[in-house]
């Protein structure tokens, strides 16, 4: 009887400090390889090539920020990615928001057809557009600019940017939008006035969606780049894993550079990445 | 059969007659409402759908760039040679659906892991760990190449000196992504640390839509936990779960920035998948007709062995 009353009062003990160490283990898990590749950026060579672990930098050394920067030319290629991922978001805005106003607002017909139509295109892989895109931009002169980047990156972020826009847009009462158009509001005043401000929230998740997946492009920034013209942060960084050698501290710290927008805007937009990210998997 | 033909001709005379008498202002506010498509349709036109038709008439002709004026047509030509003469193509994919399911399997099973353990009672600053938990998702997937690449190095890397100082076997020289069996197994690990953070956020907002009262009620019927695991959790969030799988299934049978950096689908082809083969065709041979068949024959499998889940699952939602 004692053990059995014992147990009771101590399961949910037991079960608080295993909850504790799993959840040590996934932060570990999850956070030692960002920690390791920003503490080694900040280390000399010589702590960063050795036999022996040093968790915290010895030395602290900026030299492989400044190796970047002023030999590494990193200053163009992040301006290169901001503005390749800022134009990708502009123009997927500028061209959703009113489609999927119109479809699920005003209840176009063909629009279930429509969407489904997007739906599909959601499922083709970007490595078989790959191939005719190259040909297509070769054709246009538009490899390495950030116009070629721009096109090629709308065919992932339209896809997605009007299944969420129109995902959020139906959660909206439509009866707002009958008693404005009853008080004879047309159908643009409607789009600038309702629409678009009560579906801020929506808007800012695809819009954060489309900056990431933008930002975090490997595959065609790689292939549709070839200079500093227009060339990446993603891919710059992977030029710099040597065939012989790789300069660990430089790559080290381009990685993180490349990394910190994300992080900021982790921070600020944590909200609308969750909401998002749910939407996605949980309305479809 | 004829009457459903009748009734579907009935209802499209129906609407031509219905659209036609409600006069020429009515018809110009619909082209007007059908004005905020237009940008939409040509962009779509212009950069998924004409894209999409140019791959399939490539993968029907011989082009190579290195010899420009010698596209031909050898219609199913491509696909009799990646189907009977490609050395590569059984193993390319056999790893293929093997970094799939590998990946997605433990992506799920460590991504439930996390979902119950982060919304269990005993963890506070569930947004916080949340936010951490996304992290290597979010973060571009040439980085976390990169970061794992360094991790895995011999010699200085993390992971052999930590598992040097554990054991008593020498780990220091093992070369993780270099060794012809160990290279599979390493590259899905490194994927599913990449991947699990979706599942786990997407089945925390699973698990918060199941209510609490269906718990309570079983523990009033004395249910145990694993009962109540089967019968209430995992049916509610067989949804959430279906999607989110389907999803990863296509998406990690179609990724190329993973293996192509930490590995570029080496040692000897021991990691090389189909996205990575079409790769090499394309953009170090220039073979675009066959680079785009091996994409169609991408296309094609998907469709049919993960299409119609992709379709109910949406549907379903």
């Amino acid at each position: 009887m004692a053990r059995i009353r014992l147990d009771h009062r101590l399961l949910p003990a037991v079960n608080r400090v295993f909850a504790y160490v799993l959840l040590l283990a996934l932060i570990i898990f999850v956070a030692f390889p960002f920690f390791w590749v920003i503490t080694a950026s900040l280390k000399p060579n010589r702590y960063i090539i050795t036999q022996k672990i040093y968790l915290l930098p010895p030395e602290l050394t900026f030299s492989h920020y400044m190796t970047i920067f002023r030999y590494g030319n990193f200053g163009r290629f992040f301006f290169n990615s901001t503005v390749v991922s800022l134009s990708t978001v502009a123009l997927s805005f500028v061209v959703v928001v009113p489609a999927a106003y119109a479809i699920s607002i005003l209840r176009l017909r063909g629009g279930m057809f429509f969407s489904r139509l997007i739906l599909s295109l959601q499922m083709l892989p970007g490595i078989l557009m790959i191939v005719p895109l190259y040909l297509i931009l070769k054709n246009l002169r538009l490899l390495d600019t950030y116009y070629g980047l721009i096109i090629s990156y709308t065919t992932f972020t339209l896809p997605f940017c009007f299944l969420l826009t129109q995902a959020y847009l139906l959660t909206l009462p439509l009866e707002l939008f009958e008693s404005a158009f009853m008080d004879g509001a047309s159908t643009r005043q409607a789009l600038m006035r309702i629409a678009i401000p009560l579906s801020a929230p929506g808007l800012m998740t695809a819009s954060v969606y489309s900056f990431l997946r933008a930002w975090n492009d490997f595959m065609f920034a790689n292939t549709f780049t070839s200079s500093a013209h227009a060339r990446t942060l993603t891919v710059e960084v992977s030029r710099l894993l040597g065939v012989w050698g790789t300069e660990w501290g430089a790559l080290t710290a381009g990685a993180t550079v490349t990394t910190l927008p994300v992080l900021i805007l982790f921070i600020l937009a944590q909200r609308y990445i969750v909401e998002g990210l749910t939407a996605g998997a949980v309305k479809g | 059969m004829r009457l459903t033909d009748s009734r579907a001709l009935t209802r499209v005379r129906q609407f031509l007659w219905g659209t036609w008498r409600q006069g020429s202002s009515m018809r110009r506010q619909l082209v007007g409402r059908y004005g905020y498509l237009v940008l939409l349709i040509i962009i779509i036109l212009a950069v998924d759908l004409y894209p999409f038709f140019d791959a399939l008439r490539l993968s029907f002709f011989a082009k190579n760039l290195m010899n420009p004026g010698g596209d031909r047509f050898t219609g199913m030509g491509n696909f009799v040679r990646l189907l009977t003469k490609e050395p590569l193509f059984w193993p390319t994919l056999w790893n293929t659906i093997v970094f799939t399911i590998g990946s997605v399997v433990f992506e799920y099973l460590i991504g439930l892991g996390s979902a119950l353990l982060l919304t269990s009672r005993f963890i506070p600053m569930k947004n916080l760990f949340k936010a951490l938990v996304l992290l290597p998702w979010a973060v571009p997937i040439a980085i976390n190449s990169l970061i794992w690449k360094f991790m895995l190095a011999p010699n200085y890397g993390f992971i052999n000196q930590i598992l040097d100082r554990l054991g008593a076997h020498d780990f220091l020289q093992m070369n993780w992504l270099g060794d012809l069996s160990l290279v599979m197994p390493v590259v899905i690990g490194v994927n599913v640390w990449r991947s699990f953070p979706f599942y786990a956020i997407t089945l925390m907002a699973g698990l918060a839509t199941i209510p609490k009262e269906l718990y309570e009620s079983a523990q009033v019927d004395g249910a145990s936990w694993p009962a109540r695991f089967w019968h209430i959790t995992m049916p509610g969030i067989k949804n959430v779960s279906m999607v989110v799988v389907v999803l990863h299934l296509i998406w990690t049978f179609t990724n190329f920035d993973v293996i192509y950096l930490l590995t570029g689908g080496g040692p000897l082809h021991a990691s090389e998948v189909l996205p990575t083969l079409l790769y090499q065709q394309a953009f170090e041979l220039f073979d675009m007709g066959y680079a785009s068949a091996i994409g169609l024959f991408i296309l094609i499998f998907l469709v049919v062995t993960v299409g119609p889940l992709y379709f109910r699952a949406n549907a379903k939602t």
